[in-house]
């Protein structure tokens, strides 16, 4: 069997190492996505204190300590037996909010756009912030930076910390928000709204309006009939913060809503001998390996699935541009909801979508007239032993789950990250890139990386939770091997070596 | 000259946090020298953050854990943007390398510092959490301390 091999991926960081085997007639056969995954976390914390929880587990992940520490804090809830007072759950929802604006700004700008706005098959030196700069000008990086200033001020306000936050407590929040406080955030927001469709805008203009990119995005080569997941308020509508996690069938229809302290009772996970990875699946339809369908228990929880999942969206300018994707692609609606999306490039779509619904939200919450209550804690009573914890990371749904003893010292710790959902779709994706451009022992060469990195990219991986990171920027190389592993050509990029 | 020292990495991930600590006693040793010019910082955010943190510094010093599998756990390397060897946490994953973020902040008209010094230390562990250096590691953070402030000409005896 042949093996190619793509070490690393660029502009990721973690030791993402993509193994493509052949078979002997040099078509795939296989592909492997290998992280090393940082250990003894659980360790670590068993043993403190639980309330400790939220400070610690904020520094597991330098790109999204905000969610870590929402997962947290609401697994405190629990494990305290506390309801925090409605001020608190908005002013923590309303500082998700702002994250969720800096997050998906920067995935679309730095991360994910490049591939669109400068090309997919630009060079790699220039598919990255500065090439958008180039293409669209310098008032947009420009923009893109007060996004994220302003918004880290807010979270840096209301969160004690400008990282990692500190505000966080069991039962609330430790710091009510000031009407003066409260004015300067709601112009915040309104600036957000403006750049969120500004930025749809800049997708509409570059990529739907361009037939070539319109073609790839709606193209077969990262189609996945899977199952998909996502958080839903009361009335099946996205949302990041709180409520139950529905899950949906390929065909759109509703398979199960759960509480999320339920997940074990419906995710389980499957474990491969060639990675410390642990790929989770629905555990009412199995494990069936990598691949889609009806009786494949791969699911996918990424922005795409979290609109995929959910009736309609509840705020009025993100709703227009929901039906509008839908529509875009062909979805027809059945019960009154959109059949799902399964062109996972449209993820990219729908995290704009998402990033003008977190805008909207924010403004709602910042003239919600409760949010300036100094009422912002209730203090816990008594220790229940047991908390689970969950909200939407950008990137997938995260879930805290803490087992304590009676004086709230930590006994079990259990953490699914958002990625780790999405680890068996991304091999899916990764491998459907591969068949696509390797036929017969040819291959594509500048395309499959591309390709292969658009594959990863879409689904925004962050590997610094699970895994362990490469220093820096290094060359990307593919080595051509015979079935003895032997290599017989070594390609690489041009400026990347 | 406007300085400010910016120890890098993840404290509660083994020899990661080496940035973290070596800035932390650096922080105590300026203080009671009086180096009312020098700021120093933890952080573990690269890229644009990184990059921000930086600004209105005449002179920026980072210092991180790098893991280049090349040297012996506890080597220090004095290193500049320009060298190919990088060290962990420069990079944020959700956005950019520190050299692009300056590139890109230099475009804004944002001011950055002219000099920019990275101090690398091979790190052993990186994988497993936990809040203590392993023994070659720990070995190294006096020196790297001396040599630290030696490049900076400062006196603070």
């Amino acid at each position: 069997m042949k093996k190619i091999s793509i070490d690393p991926i660029t502009r990721l960081e973690g030791h993402g190492k993509i193994e493509i085997f052949l078979n002997d007639e040099g078509d795939v056969a296989n592909t492997y996505f290998q992280v090393p995954e940082l250990r003894g976390f659980e360790q670590f914390s068993v043993g403190r204190m639980a309330e400790d929880m939220p400070v610690i587990t904020n520094r597991i992940c330098g790109v999204c300590p905000e969610a870590h520490h929402m997962a947290s804090v609401k697994a405190l809830d629990m494990l305290f037996d506390v309801e925090p007072p409605p001020a608190a759950k908005k002013i923590r929802e309303l500082v998700y909010m702002a994250f969720y604006v800096t997050d998906h700004t920067t995935h679309f700008y730095a991360l994910g756009g490049p591939d669109f706005i400068v090309g997919p098959d630009a060079p790699p030196s220039e598919r990255n912030i500065l090439g958008v700069i180039k293409k669209v000008g310098l008032d947009v990086a420009r923009q893109v930076i007060d996004c994220r200033a302003r918004n880290h001020h807010v979270i840096e306000k209301l969160g004690g910390r400008g990282i990692h936050l500190a505000a966080g407590l069991p039962g609330g929040w430790s710091k009510s928000v000031s009407e003066e406080e409260r004015k300067e955030i709601e112009e915040i927001a309104k600036k957000n709204i403006d750049f969120a469709l500004f930025s749809l805008k800049i997708f509409d203009d570059i990529v739907l309006k361009d037939p070539v990119y319109l073609d790839l995005v709606a193209s077969d080569i990262y189609l996945h009939k899977t199952y998909y997941m996502g958080t839903v308020d009361e009335k099946n509508r996205v949302n990041f913060y709180d409520g139950m996690i529905r899950i949906t069938d390929p065909e759109g229809k509703e398979l199960v809503k759960y509480h999320p302290k339920d997940y074990a009772t419906h995710i389980a996970e499957h474990v491969e001998s060639w990675t410390y990875l642990k790929y989770p699946y629905i555990k009412k339809i199995g494990w069936k390996g990598f691949v889609d369908g009806m009786d494949s228990g791969v699911y996918a929880a990424s922005p795409l699935s979290r609109l995929n999942v959910s009736d309609s969206m509840s705020t009025p300018k993100a709703q227009e541009h929901f039906e509008r994707m839908y529509e875009t692609f062909g979805s027809r609606k059945v019960d009154g909801r959109y059949q799902p999306i399964h062109h996972r490039l449209a993820t990219h779509w729908a995290r704009l979508i998402e990033l003008l619904y977190a805008s909207e939200h924010m403004l709602e919450l910042a003239t919600d007239p409760e949010i300036t209550s100094p009422n912002v804690r209730t203090i816990p009573g008594k220790i229940k032993g047991k908390g689970i914890g969950s909200v939407e990371a950008p990137r997938g749904t995260l879930t805290h789950d803490y087992e304590s003893d009676e004086r709230g010292i930590l006994t079990k710790v259990n953490l699914i990250a958002g990625t780790t959902n999405n680890y068996a779709p991304m091999t899916m994706s990764i491998k459907r890139a591969a068949e696509k451009l390797i036929t017969k022992g040819k291959v594509v060469e500048e395309s499959l990386l591309n390709k292969i990195e658009m594959a990863f990219r879409l689904y925004d991986p962050c590997l610094s939770c699970a895994t362990h990171s490469m220093p820096g920027k290094m060359p990307l190389t593919v080595h051509l091997r015979k079935p003895d592993g032997e290599i017989i050509r070594t390609f690489k990029r041009d400026g990347q070596s | 000259m406007k300085t400010i020292i910016i120890g890098l990495g993840n404290p509660i991930l083994s020899d990661d946090s080496v940035g973290v600590l070596i800035a932390r006693e650096l922080k105590e040793k300026m203080d009671s020298a009086g180096q009312s010019d020098v700021e120093v910082i933890e952080m573990y955010a690269g890229g644009i953050r990184l990059m921000d943190a930086m600004e209105g510094y005449d002179r920026a010093v980072i210092i991180d854990a790098m893991v280049t599998g090349m040297e012996r756990p506890g080597t220090v390397r004095r290193l500049s943007l320009s060298d190919l060897v990088t060290t962990r946490n420069t990079l944020s994953v959700h956005d950019m390398d520190l050299p692009m973020a300056m590139e890109m902040g230099r475009m804004l008209g944002v001011p950055l510092p002219s000099e920019v010094v990275i101090w690398g230390i091979e790190a052993k562990d990186v994988e497993n959490f936990g809040e203590g250096l392993t023994e070659e590691v720990a070995a190294s953070v006096s020196l790297t301390i001396e040599l630290i402030v030696e490049d900076l000409h400062f006196s603070l005896r």
